[in-house]
């Protein structure tokens, strides 16, 4: 219990340590949203699953308790892309141009 | 019907969160969710002929599409994960608009559509017209996932939400 809490939220926190180093790395709006908008959905869902396991260890854990997180884990599931998406929109329209390779014509 | 489904929709949220199973509390979220559910239905479900046993069936076979799903985005995340951390991103990455014109007919599928391919890292819906999507993708592989190229994702979906048996 107590080791599935651990591996469940050191990955979580790998995963996002990877979007923040995307975030910063890749080179135009598009790229970035990418980063920024969905590996923080797989994250934020272990770190939640860790959390379920953390309280399992420490011994309050209700079924109720376990039924809350993985509503907030369905809301982050909904609400994260519906989010991304509406600003890759709003960028498009906006007219953010897309980064390309040197060398590629458009 | 409606306003019975839509009960049970409001009804099962309230129970969970609440997390009080005395005569009062329970009574109070019967008499909320009755009164909401008396309200909203038609905002619920707009369209008039769906049947329950319609809905639980896409409902069963949704949960194997959830499963399939959660494993792509695990895959995709560590995709994505080795490209920002690699030191030569730049030659990795090629960002792309990808436009393709979908095969699936209802709103529902397509909204699962639009949704799963946001979901998996590496490529984002950006606009869907009708059944024309503008999809940016991250990556050659991550491009090479979509419905466009691929069918894999788009047939799973017309299993779920179209076969009619």
């Amino acid at each position: 219990m107590e080791y599935a809490a651990y591996f469940f939220i050191v990955v979580g926190l790998i995963f996002f340590l990877g979007t923040s180093i995307g975030l910063l790395r890749f080179p135009d709006f598009y790229t970035r949203m990418h980063a920024a908008g969905k590996g923080d959905t797989l994250s934020t869902v272990l770190i939640l699953l860790g959390c379920i396991f953390a309280a399992g260890n420490q011994g309050d854990l209700t079924w109720i308790l376990a039924l809350k997180i993985l509503l907030i884990i369905n809301f982050v599931f909904i609400g994260s892309p519906t989010a991304t998406h509406a600003m890759m929109d709003v960028g498009e329209r906006a007219g953010a141009k897309p980064w390309k390779k040197k060398g590629e014509n458009k | 019907m409606k306003f019975t489904s839509a009960f049970i929709i409001l009804f099962l949220p309230w129970l969970v969160l609440s997390g009080k199973y005395d005569p009062m509390h329970i009574g109070m979220g019967i008499l909320c969710s009755a009164l909401v559910a008396l309200w909203c239905k038609d905002l619920l479900f707009p369209n008039e002929n769906i049947s329950f046993k319609k809905f639980s069936k896409r409902l069963i076979r949704f949960i194997p599409y959830m499963c399939w799903l959660f494993w792509q985005i695990i895959l995709s995340n560590i995709h994505v994960l080795k490209v920002a951390l690699s030191p030569r991103m730049n030659d990795l990455i090629s960002p792309k608009m990808v436009r393709f014109k979908t095969d699936v007919t209802e709103e529902i599928s397509i909204f699962v559509l639009a949704n799963s391919i946001t979901l998996t890292p590496g490529t984002v819906t950006v606009r869907v017209e009708g059944k024309r999507f503008l999809v940016h993708a991250l990556t050659e592989k991550a491009a090479s996932g979509l419905p466009g190229e691929s069918d894999e994702m788009e047939r799973r979906i017309i299993n779920v939400f179209e076969k009619e048996n």
